[in-house]
């Protein structure tokens, strides 16, 4: 699902996002140490015309809170289709992607073969029922 | 009027410690709640994208305020 190590070791995946004035995809840092949709760099906000929402706090790594804007957007992972998401702002050029993106998938790092892996999660209780009514 | 988010956020954050907080942490825990701080309306949702649909569909020209419920922060990063 377009996903890889890239040369600092961190997971990346590739997303589509459209805001209200153009579409991009680029390479986003799968960061487990954020449990939102996608945080993007202000100027890729800028340039896909985000529409902003909300404010909201945030807790920092330090355990400091600090007041976030929130953008409305939208976003695919590689092959899927687009959904509404959450977007928050960084001063870094990178992109994160968060958990909220990930809670229907399974995430598989091999760091030593540099391999990142990404599938949809087969829903257990589906499969039962599935399982009982066959 | 000038947008502040810090006005938004200290009024939405007065608003649910004192109406909010003791009538939704005993059964939405977890939830997200979008305030509009004008009106003091509030709406609930399983994400920040559901609550954020409702609230913006009755208030279209509004900025709202989030908050997680039982939780001092919406959501955790590193940066």
């Amino acid at each position: 699902m377009g996903a890889f190590l890239d040369e600092y070791n961190q997971p990346k995946i590739q997303i589509t996002l459209e805001g209200h004035r153009t579409e991009r995809t680029i390479d986003a840092i799968i960061d487990t140490g954020f449990n939102g949709d996608i945080c993007l760099p202000i100027s890729t906000a800028i340039e896909l015309g985000l529409e902003l929402w909300a404010c909201q706090t945030t807790e920092l790594a330090d355990g400091s809170l600090k007041t976030d804007l929130v953008f409305i957007g939208r976003a695919a992972l590689a092959g899927q289709p687009m959904t509404d998401v959450e977007i928050l702002l960084t001063e870094s050029e990178d992109a994160l992607l968060g958990t909220a993106m990930l809670l229907d998938y399974k995430l598989e790092v091999d760091f030593a073969k540099r391999a990142v892996k990404i599938d949809r999660s087969v829903n257990l209780e589906t499969d039962s029922t599935e399982s009982t009514e066959s | 009027m000038p947008f502040s988010k810090h006005k938004i956020a200290t009024k939405g954050q007065e608003i649910y410690n004192q109406k909010l907080q003791e009538k939704l942490e005993p059964e939405c825990q977890g939830q997200i709640v979008a305030i509009e701080i004008d009106s003091e309306d509030y709406f609930l949702g399983t994400s920040v994208v559901k609550a954020l649909k409702k609230a913006k569909k009755k208030y279209p020209d509004k900025l709202f305020y989030l908050v997680r419920v039982g939780f001092p922060a919406v959501h955790k990063r590193r940066w």
